[in-house]
Protein backbone atom coordinates (compact mmCIF):
# COMPACT_ATOMS: atom_id res chain seq x y z
CA UNK A 1 0.00 0.00 0.00
CA UNK A 2 2.87 2.28 0.90
CA UNK A 3 4.75 1.33 -2.32
CA UNK A 4 1.69 2.10 -4.39
CA UNK A 5 1.54 5.51 -2.78
CA UNK A 6 5.16 6.10 -3.63
CA UNK A 7 4.54 5.14 -7.23
CA UNK A 8 1.65 7.49 -7.52
CA UNK A 9 3.99 10.28 -6.49
CA UNK A 10 7.15 9.27 -8.36
CA UNK A 11 5.67 8.33 -11.72
CA UNK A 12 3.99 11.68 -12.32
CA UNK A 13 7.16 13.34 -11.07
CA UNK A 14 9.29 11.43 -13.55
CA UNK A 15 6.85 12.16 -16.35
CA UNK A 16 6.85 15.82 -15.38
CA UNK A 17 10.62 15.97 -15.29
CA UNK A 18 10.84 14.28 -18.67
CA UNK A 19 8.69 17.01 -20.04
CA UNK A 20 10.88 19.70 -18.48
CA UNK A 21 14.22 18.43 -19.73
CA UNK A 22 14.55 18.87 -23.50
CA UNK A 23 16.23 16.24 -25.67
CA UNK A 24 19.82 17.06 -26.47
CA UNK A 25 20.18 14.71 -29.42
CA UNK A 26 22.05 16.18 -32.38
CA UNK A 27 19.98 15.82 -35.52
CA UNK A 28 21.66 13.67 -38.19
CA UNK A 29 21.89 16.59 -40.58
CA UNK A 30 23.87 18.55 -37.98
CA UNK A 31 26.38 15.85 -37.14
CA UNK A 32 28.95 16.92 -39.69
CA UNK A 33 30.89 20.13 -39.33
CA UNK A 34 29.32 22.74 -41.50
CA UNK A 35 31.55 24.92 -43.61
CA UNK A 36 30.40 28.45 -42.85
CA UNK A 37 28.69 30.02 -45.82
CA UNK A 38 29.01 33.80 -45.88
CA UNK A 39 27.04 36.31 -47.89
CA UNK A 40 29.09 37.86 -50.63
CA UNK A 41 28.99 41.07 -52.61
CA UNK A 42 31.28 42.48 -55.31
CA UNK A 43 34.55 43.75 -53.86
CA UNK A 44 36.09 47.16 -54.43
CA UNK A 45 39.78 48.00 -54.57
CA UNK A 46 39.56 49.35 -51.02
CA UNK A 47 38.56 45.90 -49.77
CA UNK A 48 41.82 44.42 -51.02
CA UNK A 49 44.21 45.64 -48.38
CA UNK A 50 45.96 43.56 -45.75
CA UNK A 51 46.88 39.97 -45.03
CA UNK A 52 44.48 37.20 -46.04
CA UNK A 53 44.67 33.51 -45.20
CA UNK A 54 42.63 30.79 -46.90
CA UNK A 55 39.94 29.02 -44.89
CA UNK A 56 38.30 27.05 -47.67
CA UNK A 57 39.55 25.80 -51.02
CA UNK A 58 37.12 24.36 -53.54
CA UNK A 59 37.35 22.83 -56.96
CA UNK A 60 40.33 21.22 -58.68
CA UNK A 61 42.76 23.60 -56.97
CA UNK A 62 41.81 22.01 -53.63
CA UNK A 63 43.55 18.84 -54.80
CA UNK A 64 46.85 20.65 -55.20
CA UNK A 65 46.83 23.26 -52.42
CA UNK A 66 46.56 23.15 -48.65
CA UNK A 67 46.86 26.81 -47.75
CA UNK A 68 47.19 30.22 -49.36
CA UNK A 69 48.37 33.50 -47.86
CA UNK A 70 48.34 36.90 -49.60
CA UNK A 71 49.49 40.30 -48.49
CA UNK A 72 47.90 42.97 -50.68
CA UNK A 73 49.36 46.47 -50.47
CA UNK A 74 47.15 49.47 -51.32
CA UNK A 75 49.61 50.65 -53.96
CA UNK A 76 48.98 47.60 -56.13
CA UNK A 77 51.82 45.34 -54.98
CA UNK A 78 51.29 41.96 -53.41
CA UNK A 79 53.15 38.92 -52.17
CA UNK A 80 51.71 35.45 -51.76
CA UNK A 81 52.64 32.04 -50.42
CA UNK A 82 51.03 28.74 -51.34
CA UNK A 83 51.43 25.48 -49.46
CA UNK A 84 51.31 22.72 -52.05
CA UNK A 85 49.94 19.32 -51.12
CA UNK A 86 52.83 17.30 -52.47
CA UNK A 87 54.90 14.55 -50.96
CA UNK A 88 56.52 16.22 -49.13
CA UNK A 89 54.47 19.45 -48.93
CA UNK A 90 56.28 22.60 -49.99
CA UNK A 91 55.78 26.37 -50.11
CA UNK A 92 56.02 28.56 -53.16
CA UNK A 93 56.33 32.30 -52.75
CA UNK A 94 55.91 35.04 -55.30
CA UNK A 95 55.55 38.80 -55.52
CA UNK A 96 53.92 40.95 -58.13
CA UNK A 97 51.21 43.47 -58.80
CA UNK A 98 47.44 43.38 -58.55
CA UNK A 99 44.75 45.42 -60.20
CA UNK A 100 40.99 45.54 -60.45
CA UNK A 101 39.91 45.34 -64.08
CA UNK A 102 36.22 45.28 -64.97
CA UNK A 103 35.37 44.25 -61.43
CA UNK A 104 37.78 41.29 -61.47
CA UNK A 105 41.07 40.85 -59.66
CA UNK A 106 44.04 40.44 -61.98
CA UNK A 107 47.34 39.25 -60.54
CA UNK A 108 50.41 40.00 -62.64
CA UNK A 109 48.32 40.43 -65.76
CA UNK A 110 47.06 36.84 -65.58
CA UNK A 111 43.58 35.37 -65.74
CA UNK A 112 40.97 37.59 -64.09
CA UNK A 113 39.39 36.27 -60.89
CA UNK A 114 35.91 37.07 -59.72
CA UNK A 115 36.35 38.75 -56.35
CA UNK A 116 33.76 39.23 -53.65
CA UNK A 117 33.84 40.47 -50.08
CA UNK A 118 31.88 39.43 -46.99
CA UNK A 119 30.75 41.51 -44.04
CA UNK A 120 33.79 40.47 -41.98
CA UNK A 121 36.28 41.48 -44.67
CA UNK A 122 36.79 37.97 -46.02
CA UNK A 123 37.47 37.72 -49.73
CA UNK A 124 36.35 35.04 -52.15
CA UNK A 125 38.32 34.57 -55.36
CA UNK A 126 36.88 32.36 -58.07
CA UNK A 127 38.28 31.31 -61.40
CA UNK A 128 38.61 28.40 -63.78
CA UNK A 129 40.43 26.20 -61.27
CA UNK A 130 37.98 26.67 -58.38
CA UNK A 131 37.44 29.15 -55.60
CA UNK A 132 39.19 30.30 -52.44
CA UNK A 133 37.80 31.93 -49.31
CA UNK A 134 40.40 34.14 -47.63
CA UNK A 135 39.90 35.40 -44.09
CA UNK A 136 41.32 38.82 -43.35
CA UNK A 137 43.97 38.72 -40.65
CA UNK A 138 44.58 41.59 -38.30
CA UNK A 139 48.18 42.74 -38.07
CA UNK A 140 49.69 42.02 -34.65
CA UNK B 1 169.70 70.33 -103.14
CA UNK B 2 169.32 67.08 -104.94
CA UNK B 3 172.18 65.58 -102.92
CA UNK B 4 170.61 66.83 -99.66
CA UNK B 5 167.25 65.19 -100.46
CA UNK B 6 169.02 61.89 -101.26
CA UNK B 7 170.83 62.03 -97.96
CA UNK B 8 167.61 62.72 -96.01
CA UNK B 9 165.82 59.88 -97.85
CA UNK B 10 168.66 57.50 -97.00
CA UNK B 11 168.62 58.50 -93.35
CA UNK B 12 164.82 58.10 -93.15
CA UNK B 13 164.98 54.66 -94.69
CA UNK B 14 167.67 53.64 -92.23
CA UNK B 15 165.63 55.03 -89.32
CA UNK B 16 162.52 53.14 -90.45
CA UNK B 17 164.50 49.93 -90.69
CA UNK B 18 166.00 50.36 -87.22
CA UNK B 19 162.56 51.20 -85.71
CA UNK B 20 161.09 48.09 -87.32
CA UNK B 21 163.83 45.91 -85.85
CA UNK B 22 163.33 47.39 -82.37
CA UNK B 23 159.51 46.83 -82.55
CA UNK B 24 159.96 43.27 -83.71
CA UNK B 25 162.33 42.55 -80.88
CA UNK B 26 159.95 44.03 -78.28
CA UNK B 27 156.88 42.14 -79.64
CA UNK B 28 158.77 38.87 -79.79
CA UNK B 29 159.38 39.15 -76.04
CA UNK B 30 155.58 39.50 -75.27
CA UNK B 31 154.15 36.78 -77.51
CA UNK B 32 154.74 33.04 -76.90
CA UNK B 33 153.42 30.61 -79.43
CA UNK B 34 153.32 26.95 -78.40
CA UNK B 35 152.53 24.04 -80.70
CA UNK B 36 151.61 20.65 -79.14
CA UNK B 37 149.73 17.39 -80.03
CA UNK B 38 145.90 17.56 -79.25
CA UNK B 39 144.64 15.05 -76.54
CA UNK B 40 140.91 16.01 -76.01
CA UNK B 41 141.60 18.33 -73.07
CA UNK B 42 142.00 22.00 -73.13
CA UNK B 43 140.67 23.72 -76.18
CA UNK B 44 137.85 21.57 -77.79
CA UNK B 45 138.39 20.14 -81.10
CA UNK B 46 135.70 21.08 -83.71
CA UNK B 47 135.56 17.66 -85.27
CA UNK B 48 135.19 16.10 -81.86
CA UNK B 49 132.20 18.43 -81.11
CA UNK B 50 130.53 17.45 -84.33
CA UNK B 51 131.15 13.81 -83.61
CA UNK B 52 129.58 14.20 -80.14
CA UNK B 53 126.58 15.99 -81.61
CA UNK B 54 126.05 13.23 -84.14
CA UNK B 55 126.38 10.61 -81.42
CA UNK B 56 123.73 12.39 -79.27
CA UNK B 57 121.37 12.64 -82.20
CA UNK B 58 121.87 9.00 -82.94
CA UNK B 59 121.09 8.13 -79.32
CA UNK B 60 117.91 10.25 -79.33
CA UNK B 61 116.86 8.69 -82.59
CA UNK B 62 117.31 5.23 -81.12
CA UNK B 63 115.23 6.22 -78.09
CA UNK B 64 112.50 7.68 -80.34
CA UNK B 65 112.39 4.56 -82.41
CA UNK B 66 112.16 2.45 -79.25
CA UNK B 67 109.34 4.62 -77.88
CA UNK B 68 107.44 4.56 -81.16
CA UNK B 69 107.72 0.83 -81.25
CA UNK B 70 106.35 0.54 -77.73
CA UNK B 71 103.46 2.93 -78.47
CA UNK B 72 102.64 1.12 -81.68
CA UNK B 73 102.44 -2.11 -79.68
CA UNK B 74 100.07 -0.47 -77.15
CA UNK B 75 97.86 0.94 -79.93
CA UNK B 76 97.76 -2.43 -81.56
CA UNK B 77 96.77 -4.09 -78.29
CA UNK B 78 94.04 -1.47 -77.69
CA UNK B 79 92.67 -1.92 -81.17
CA UNK B 80 92.59 -5.63 -80.64
CA UNK B 81 90.61 -5.24 -77.37
CA UNK B 82 88.22 -2.77 -78.97
CA UNK B 83 87.72 -5.17 -81.81
CA UNK B 84 86.81 -7.93 -79.40
CA UNK B 85 84.36 -5.69 -77.56
CA UNK B 86 82.80 -4.56 -80.81
CA UNK B 87 82.43 -8.15 -81.83
CA UNK B 88 80.66 -9.00 -78.55
CA UNK B 89 78.39 -5.94 -78.85
CA UNK B 90 77.61 -6.81 -82.42
CA UNK B 91 76.71 -10.33 -81.36
CA UNK B 92 74.44 -8.96 -78.63
CA UNK B 93 72.75 -6.56 -81.02
CA UNK B 94 72.26 -9.37 -83.46
CA UNK B 95 70.58 -11.47 -80.77
CA UNK B 96 68.35 -8.55 -79.78
CA UNK B 97 67.35 -7.90 -83.36
CA UNK B 98 66.53 -11.56 -83.73
CA UNK B 99 64.39 -11.46 -80.57
CA UNK B 100 62.59 -8.33 -81.79
CA UNK B 101 61.96 -9.98 -85.13
CA UNK B 102 60.47 -12.95 -83.28
CA UNK B 103 58.26 -10.66 -81.11
CA UNK B 104 57.20 -8.36 -83.90
CA UNK B 105 54.21 -10.41 -85.10
CA UNK B 106 52.87 -10.71 -81.53
CA UNK B 107 53.32 -6.95 -80.97
CA UNK B 108 51.50 -6.13 -84.18
CA UNK B 109 48.73 -8.45 -83.15
CA UNK B 110 48.50 -6.82 -79.70
CA UNK B 111 48.34 -3.42 -81.34
CA UNK B 112 45.44 -4.57 -83.44
CA UNK B 113 43.69 -5.88 -80.31
CA UNK B 114 44.37 -2.57 -78.54
CA UNK B 115 42.82 -0.70 -81.41
CA UNK B 116 39.80 -2.95 -81.32
CA UNK B 117 39.46 -2.41 -77.58
CA UNK B 118 39.68 1.35 -78.01
CA UNK B 119 36.98 1.17 -80.60
CA UNK B 120 34.82 -0.97 -78.34
CA UNK B 121 35.41 1.47 -75.49
CA UNK B 122 34.24 4.33 -77.66
CA UNK B 123 31.09 2.40 -78.53
CA UNK B 124 30.49 1.69 -74.85
CA UNK B 125 30.85 5.37 -74.03
CA UNK B 126 28.40 6.22 -76.74
CA UNK B 127 25.94 3.59 -75.51
CA UNK B 128 26.44 4.80 -71.96
CA UNK B 129 25.35 8.28 -72.98
CA UNK B 130 22.19 6.89 -74.58
CA UNK B 131 21.52 4.59 -71.62
CA UNK B 132 21.70 7.49 -69.15
CA UNK B 133 18.96 9.34 -71.00
CA UNK B 134 16.83 6.27 -71.48
CA UNK B 135 16.78 5.40 -67.79
CA UNK B 136 16.37 8.91 -66.47
CA UNK B 137 13.00 7.98 -64.96
CA UNK B 138 14.93 6.09 -62.31
CA UNK B 139 16.41 9.30 -60.94
CA UNK B 140 15.43 9.98 -57.38
CA UNK B 141 14.85 6.35 -56.54
CA UNK B 142 17.27 4.53 -54.30
CA UNK B 143 19.56 2.49 -56.49
CA UNK B 144 20.67 -0.85 -55.15
CA UNK B 145 22.77 -3.24 -57.12
CA UNK B 146 24.23 -6.57 -56.40
CA UNK B 147 27.92 -7.05 -55.89
CA UNK B 148 28.27 -8.50 -59.37
CA UNK B 149 26.51 -5.57 -60.90
CA UNK B 150 28.87 -3.17 -59.23
CA UNK B 151 31.92 -4.95 -60.62
CA UNK B 152 30.50 -5.54 -64.06
CA UNK B 153 32.36 -3.56 -66.73
CA UNK B 154 29.32 -1.41 -67.35
CA UNK B 155 28.93 2.04 -68.80
CA UNK B 156 29.80 3.83 -65.54
CA UNK B 157 33.18 2.18 -65.34
CA UNK B 158 33.85 2.88 -68.99
CA UNK B 159 32.97 6.54 -68.50
CA UNK B 160 35.04 6.90 -65.40
CA UNK B 161 38.04 5.29 -67.02
CA UNK B 162 37.77 7.61 -69.97
CA UNK B 163 37.47 10.60 -67.63
CA UNK B 164 40.50 9.70 -65.54
CA UNK B 165 42.89 12.65 -65.51
CA UNK B 166 46.27 11.67 -66.89
CA UNK B 167 48.19 14.88 -67.40
CA UNK B 168 49.95 16.51 -64.50
CA UNK B 169 51.33 19.48 -66.34
CA UNK B 170 51.31 22.82 -64.58
CA UNK B 171 49.39 25.86 -65.67
CA UNK B 172 49.34 29.39 -64.33
CA UNK B 173 46.08 29.91 -62.43
CA UNK B 174 44.06 32.96 -61.51
CA UNK B 175 45.84 32.78 -58.13
CA UNK B 176 49.10 33.63 -59.96
CA UNK B 177 50.57 30.30 -58.87
CA UNK B 178 51.14 27.48 -61.32
CA UNK B 179 48.82 24.60 -60.49
CA UNK B 180 48.94 21.01 -61.77
CA UNK B 181 46.08 20.04 -64.01
CA UNK B 182 45.19 16.99 -61.88
CA UNK B 183 41.92 16.74 -59.98
CA UNK B 184 40.57 14.34 -57.37
CA UNK B 185 41.03 10.73 -58.46
CA UNK B 186 38.06 8.45 -57.85
CA UNK B 187 39.78 5.43 -59.34
CA UNK B 188 42.78 3.70 -57.92
CA UNK B 189 43.92 2.63 -54.48
CA UNK B 190 44.54 5.73 -52.37
CA UNK B 191 45.44 6.47 -48.78
CA UNK B 192 43.16 8.92 -46.97
CA UNK B 193 43.92 10.87 -43.81
CA UNK B 194 41.17 12.04 -41.47
CA UNK B 195 40.85 15.77 -40.86
CA UNK B 196 40.26 16.07 -37.10
CA UNK B 197 39.00 19.63 -37.34
CA UNK B 198 36.22 18.53 -39.68
CA UNK B 199 35.44 15.06 -38.27
CA UNK B 200 33.18 13.97 -35.46
CA UNK B 201 32.03 10.66 -33.98
CA UNK B 202 29.33 10.16 -31.38
CA UNK B 203 26.38 8.18 -30.10
CA UNK B 204 22.70 8.79 -29.47
CA UNK B 205 21.27 7.27 -26.30
CA UNK B 206 17.79 7.01 -24.84
CA UNK B 207 16.97 7.28 -21.16
CA UNK B 208 13.86 7.53 -19.08
CA UNK B 209 13.92 11.28 -18.80
CA UNK B 210 15.23 12.33 -22.19
CA UNK B 211 17.49 11.36 -25.07
CA UNK B 212 20.97 12.75 -25.48
CA UNK B 213 24.04 12.69 -27.70
CA UNK B 214 27.66 12.21 -26.74
CA UNK B 215 30.27 13.26 -29.30
CA UNK B 216 33.90 14.16 -29.87
CA UNK B 217 35.95 15.61 -32.69
CA UNK B 218 39.20 14.21 -31.33
CA UNK B 219 39.33 11.72 -34.15
CA UNK B 220 42.35 10.63 -36.13
CA UNK B 221 43.41 7.86 -38.45
CA UNK B 222 44.09 6.80 -41.99
CA UNK B 223 42.61 4.26 -44.34
CA UNK B 224 43.25 3.00 -47.84
CA UNK B 225 40.65 2.13 -50.43
CA UNK B 226 39.91 2.26 -54.15
CA UNK B 227 36.65 4.20 -54.22
CA UNK B 228 35.77 2.77 -57.62
CA UNK B 229 36.32 -0.78 -56.34
CA UNK B 230 35.94 -0.65 -52.54
CA UNK B 231 35.24 -4.35 -52.34
CA UNK B 232 38.82 -5.00 -53.40
CA UNK B 233 39.79 -4.13 -49.86
CA UNK B 234 39.77 -1.42 -47.25
CA UNK B 235 42.43 -1.11 -44.58
CA UNK B 236 43.15 1.36 -41.84
CA UNK B 237 42.40 2.46 -38.33
CA UNK B 238 40.17 5.21 -36.93
CA UNK B 239 40.61 6.26 -33.33
CA UNK B 240 38.73 8.55 -30.94
CA UNK B 241 39.84 9.57 -27.48
CA UNK B 242 37.20 8.30 -25.04
CA UNK B 243 37.98 10.99 -22.46
CA UNK B 244 36.99 13.74 -24.90
CA UNK B 245 33.42 12.47 -25.34
CA UNK B 246 30.95 15.01 -24.03
CA UNK B 247 27.18 15.03 -23.66
CA UNK B 248 26.75 18.63 -22.58
CA UNK B 249 26.19 17.83 -18.89
CA UNK B 250 29.27 17.68 -16.66
CA UNK B 251 27.78 15.21 -14.19
CA UNK B 252 26.61 12.89 -16.92
CA UNK B 253 30.01 13.09 -18.66
CA UNK B 254 31.72 12.07 -15.43
CA UNK B 255 29.49 9.02 -15.05
CA UNK B 256 29.90 8.13 -18.74
CA UNK B 257 33.68 8.20 -18.61
CA UNK B 258 33.57 6.09 -15.46
CA UNK B 259 31.41 3.51 -17.24
CA UNK B 260 33.74 3.55 -20.23
CA UNK B 261 36.73 3.19 -17.91
CA UNK B 262 38.38 5.88 -20.02
CA UNK B 263 41.36 6.03 -17.71
CA UNK B 264 42.43 2.51 -18.62
CA UNK B 265 40.97 2.35 -22.13
CA UNK B 266 41.83 5.74 -23.62
CA UNK B 267 41.04 4.93 -27.23
CA UNK B 268 37.91 3.78 -28.98
CA UNK B 269 39.12 2.10 -32.16
CA UNK B 270 37.55 0.96 -35.39
CA UNK B 271 39.51 -1.14 -37.89
CA UNK B 272 37.71 -1.64 -41.21
CA UNK B 273 37.99 -5.14 -42.66
CA UNK B 274 35.70 -5.23 -45.69
CA UNK B 275 33.22 -3.20 -47.70
CA UNK B 276 30.09 -4.44 -49.40
CA UNK B 277 29.17 -1.89 -52.04
CA UNK B 278 25.56 -1.17 -52.84
CA UNK B 279 26.06 1.83 -55.07
CA UNK B 280 29.12 3.24 -56.80
CA UNK B 281 28.71 6.44 -58.80
CA UNK B 282 31.97 7.73 -60.28
CA UNK B 283 30.17 10.63 -61.91
CA UNK B 284 28.78 11.87 -58.60
CA UNK B 285 31.88 10.59 -56.80
CA UNK B 286 29.72 8.75 -54.32
CA UNK B 287 29.80 5.30 -52.74
CA UNK B 288 27.18 3.63 -50.59
CA UNK B 289 27.39 0.30 -48.85
CA UNK B 290 28.09 -1.55 -45.67
CA UNK B 291 31.44 -1.18 -43.98
CA UNK B 292 32.48 -4.12 -41.85
CA UNK B 293 35.09 -3.87 -39.16
CA UNK B 294 36.19 -4.46 -35.61
CA UNK B 295 35.10 -1.96 -32.96
CA UNK B 296 37.04 -1.83 -29.69
CA UNK B 297 35.49 -0.13 -26.64
CA UNK B 298 36.60 -0.56 -23.06
CA UNK B 299 39.02 -3.28 -24.08
CA UNK B 300 36.36 -5.40 -25.78
CA UNK B 301 36.49 -5.93 -29.55
CA UNK B 302 33.39 -6.93 -31.51
CA UNK B 303 32.57 -7.05 -35.21
CA UNK B 304 30.26 -4.28 -36.35
CA UNK B 305 28.73 -3.19 -39.64
CA UNK B 306 28.10 0.45 -40.53
CA UNK B 307 25.83 1.33 -43.44
CA UNK B 308 27.73 4.33 -44.82
CA UNK B 309 27.70 6.91 -47.55
CA UNK B 310 30.96 8.37 -48.82
CA UNK B 311 30.93 11.36 -51.13
CA UNK B 312 33.58 13.76 -52.36
CA UNK B 313 32.73 17.34 -51.42
CA UNK B 314 33.60 20.58 -53.22
CA UNK B 315 36.82 20.84 -51.25
CA UNK B 316 37.90 17.46 -52.68
CA UNK B 317 37.50 15.89 -49.24
CA UNK B 318 35.83 12.55 -48.70
CA UNK B 319 32.81 12.95 -46.41
CA UNK B 320 31.88 9.64 -44.75
CA UNK B 321 28.64 9.36 -42.81
CA UNK B 322 27.06 6.31 -41.23
CA UNK B 323 25.60 4.86 -38.09
CA UNK B 324 24.95 1.52 -36.46
CA UNK B 325 23.21 0.20 -33.36
CA UNK B 326 25.11 -1.63 -30.66
CA UNK B 327 24.46 -2.86 -27.15
CA UNK B 328 26.46 -1.47 -24.25
CA UNK B 329 26.33 -4.87 -22.61
CA UNK B 330 28.20 -6.40 -25.60
CA UNK B 331 31.20 -4.29 -24.59
CA UNK B 332 30.85 -4.94 -20.84
CA UNK B 333 29.74 -1.35 -20.28
CA UNK B 334 27.43 -1.07 -17.25
CA UNK B 335 24.10 0.43 -18.31
CA UNK B 336 23.63 3.61 -16.27
CA UNK B 337 20.67 3.71 -13.87
CA UNK B 338 19.74 6.27 -11.25
CA UNK B 339 17.64 5.18 -8.27
CA UNK B 340 16.31 2.32 -10.34
CA UNK B 341 13.89 4.70 -12.03
CA UNK B 342 15.91 6.78 -14.44
CA UNK B 343 17.36 4.17 -16.74
CA UNK B 344 19.37 4.39 -19.90
CA UNK B 345 18.59 1.89 -22.65
CA UNK B 346 21.17 -0.78 -23.40
CA UNK B 347 21.03 -0.02 -27.13
CA UNK B 348 22.73 3.08 -28.44
CA UNK B 349 23.31 4.31 -31.99
CA UNK B 350 26.92 5.01 -32.82
CA UNK B 351 27.48 7.42 -35.71
CA UNK B 352 30.39 8.85 -37.62
CA UNK B 353 30.75 12.00 -39.70
CA UNK B 354 34.29 12.02 -41.00
CA UNK B 355 36.13 14.12 -43.53
CA UNK B 356 39.31 12.78 -45.03
CA UNK B 357 41.76 14.00 -47.63
CA UNK B 358 43.64 11.84 -50.09
CA UNK B 359 47.28 11.91 -49.07
CA UNK B 360 49.71 13.26 -51.60
CA UNK B 361 51.78 10.37 -52.84
CA UNK B 362 49.32 7.94 -51.26
CA UNK B 363 48.12 6.59 -54.57
CA UNK B 364 49.25 3.06 -55.42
Amino acid sequence: MKGLASLTVLVPLAVGLAGCIPSSVIAPEHRSFLIEELEWQPAQAADIDGVFISTELRGPLATALRKLVYDFEPGGAYTGAALFDDAPPHFEVLTGSWAIEDGALVLDGGSPARIEVAYDGSLRLAGEEGSVVLRKEEAR
Amino acid sequence: MKRTLSTIGGLALGLWTVTGLVAWTAASKQVHVTFQQGDGSGVPDGSALIADEVAALSHDLDALVGSLDKNFRLVAAGLADEGERSAVEAARLEERISALERDLPAALSAREVHGALQSALGRLEFLAGIGGEATSFDEGLPVTRSQDAVHAPGPERARSTAARPEATTKKRSFLAFELPSRDFRFEGFQEFELLPGLSRVGFDAKSTLHDFTGATNTVSGTFSVDLSRPEDGVQGLVEARAATLTTGLAGRDEAMLEHLDATHHERIRFAPTAFHAERIDPEEREVQGRLHGELSIRGVTKPVTFPITAVVDEGRRLLIEGEAALLLSDYDIPVPSQLGMINMQDEIRVWVSLRARAKAGGAQ
